[in-house]
């Protein structure tokens, strides 16, 4: 382990002989979260990481790269990435503030949409009001993006809201679903299976097809904060319309 | 331009295309997809001159008929399914002509679960992201979807003037290149991931336990079956899923992780396998025996990238 700004470690494993897996730690995880986003950011920037590293994985704590070994070694790679890093800092108040973005999605919390809604606010203790005012008032982080393209694992929901998922998943949840798991809230980008508490329904897409520029607001990463705001089922409906064109 | 070659008559119980694979999107949650036998796709490629990046129909557990519509030249390579063109048998392994008319029929798979057909030039498929792999529980677009009956197949280019230039190519596979999948399997074993968190009876019995194929295979993963490995550590972080990943699941059972795996997971991983050594379990059937050898990262990279020189990947 390396020390980076006193508080944040990082190391390196080889994972086989074409993976790297970068692992970083620390106890605030806003500042991992910033040391992922900026890394995530200068491997997209610099040219020779960008022509050697095929794919990669950020979550949580770890990024995952994928290295063309036939260009190149992952003892450069390692040299690069270590050598980056020490130039940067993460204290998340400074330089991390610039690059982080803030995604505010619309969410309907109507009971026709929200499947869930009614037992959840039961189970927890809550009136229905309670739990859209809280799940509203918070600034989540995507701390990792899996399970299906464009599902991203929003946290930490506050301590009120946490709840198991279900038992047994549903079949099948309409795309656009926002549902409550644990310490986690998240999106069902696309119609699946799934046992996530489901309270809500946006109308915006997230899948990775819409990665452009003319759907910024689809644009979810690893590092992106995200806020919810609750609309009416009317403007959901009108909203739903215009993205299914 | 494109144009019409095959003519579905019966899609098979899974038949997809698949090129290389969807690479640079795991960051979205995006599968790479790409062949379940990249050995098998890449000679099937080969034998034609093709890309290695041109899209083949990968063939699982046979059961398909064809009916050819333009006159060209096809490859088959990988599983075994006695393949007949105009009820003749067509070699496995090598070059075929097809004609205008011709009916190509796969049996059951007899050794191995999944093949390829190659055409000249590659199937010309709708390419999301980058690609024209078929990965069905991504879900990226309704035109990424396994074969289905009285579907049309299309080539790249106009059959007729890639034939010209190709008209002498007869080729085959040599024989010392053929794999043997009923042969038994001693998969190279690198540990990392949570290896050291195993204690040092469970590595021992993690290395030489000869594990069955299950019946729970398909190109997210393979299932192992053996003397489960207790008391594993829980609670981890997720993290993303390299090709070839070896999770423990809660029951101690080893599942190998392929093309379709999920991006990310969160149960404890002893390692992972060669990444050709993928295309051979998957081969594998419910019952074959596998063991986990160690094998140096060091001497592998050289054997790896001999491979890719091979087959001109990148």
């Amino acid at each position: 382990m390396k020390t980076l700004d006193n508080t944040l470690q990082f190391s390196f494993e080889n994972i086989g002989y074409e993976y790297l897996l970068l692992k970083f730690d620390c106890e605030n995880s806003d500042t991992l979260m910033a040391a992922i986003s900026q890394t995530v950011q200068f491997m997209a920037e610099d040219d020779y990481l960008k022509a050697n590293i095929k794919d990669f994985i950020p979550s949580y704590a770890t990024i995952l790269l994928h290295i063309n070994f036939l260009n190149t070694s992952s003892f450069d790679i390692v040299h690069i990435i270590e050598r980056k890093l020490n130039q940067l800092t993460f204290s998340t108040n400074k330089s991390g503030e610039e690059t982080i973005k803030l995604l505010t999605i619309p969410v309907c919390y109507d009971e026709q949409v929200a499947p869930d809604l009614y037992s959840v606010a039961r189970q927890l203790d809550l009136s229905i009001t309670d739990v859209i005012q809280l799940h509203t008032s918070s600034i989540y982080t995507c701390f990792a993006i899996g399970f299906m393209p464009g599902f991203g694992y929003l946290g930490h929901t506050p301590d009120a809201l946490h709840i198991p998922r279900h038992t047994t998943p549903r079949l099948s949840i309409p795309a656009g679903s926002v549902g409550l798991a644990d310490n986690h809230t998240a999106i069902y980008p696309n119609e699946s299976p799934g046992g996530w508490q489901i309270i809500g329904q946006t109308p915006v897409k997230l899948s990775p097809l819409t990665f452009d520029e003319s759907n910024k607001q689809g644009n979810l990463q690893v590092g992106t904060q995200v806020k919810f705001k609750a609309i009416t089922l009317e403007r959901f409906l009108k909203d739903k319309q215009v993205v299914n064109k | 331009m494109k144009q019409p070659i095959f003519y579905i008559i019966k899609p098979g119980v899974h038949s997809l295309i698949q090129d290389l694979g969807r690479i640079g999107y795991q960051q979205y949650g995006v599968s790479t997809g790409g062949p379940a036998d990249i050995h098998a796709y890449l000679w099937a490629n080969k034998l034609l001159n093709n890309q290695s990046n041109s899209a083949c129909l990968e063939v699982h557990f046979g059961m398909l008929e064809l009916k050819v519509l333009a006159s060209t030249q096809i490859a088959i390579a990988g599983a075994e399914f006695d393949v007949m063109i105009n009820n003749k048998l067509a070699h496995n392994w090598r070059t075929h002509f097809i004609n205008k008319g011709d009916m190509i029929t796969f049996r059951g798979a007899r050794r191995g679960k999944c093949g390829y057909i190659s055409i000249l030039g590659g199937f010309s498929s709708p390419q999301i992201l980058g690609s024209q792999s078929v990965v069905i529980r991504d879900h990226l677009s309704p035109e990424l979807h396994a074969i289905s009956k009285n579907q049309y197949l299309y080539s790249h280019k106009a059959a007729s003037t890639l034939s010209k230039q190709n008209q002498n190519l007869k080729q085959r596979v040599p024989q010392h290149y053929i794999p043997n999948y009923n042969a038994p399997l001693r998969l190279n074993f690198f540990p990392c991931y949570q290896w050291n968190m195993l204690s040092e009876s469970q590595q021992n019995q993690f290395l030489n336990t000869q594990y069955d194929v299950t019946s729970d295979a398909n190109r997210m993963g393979v299932r192992l079956a053996g003397k489960p490995i207790t008391s594993l550590p829980n609670n981890l972080q997720s993290e993303g899923i390299a090709l070839g990943s070896i999770q423990l699941t809660t029951d101690g059972q080893p599942i190998v992780l392929l093309n379709d795996r999920q991006t990310i997971g969160g149960y404890p991983k002893t390692g992972i396998i060669a990444s050709i050594d993928c295309a051979k379990l998957y081969q594998a059937k419910t019952g074959h025996k596998v063991v986990f050898k160690l094998a140096s990262p060091a001497i592998f990279q050289h054997k790896i990238q001999a491979f890719m020189r091979f087959f001109d990947l990148k």
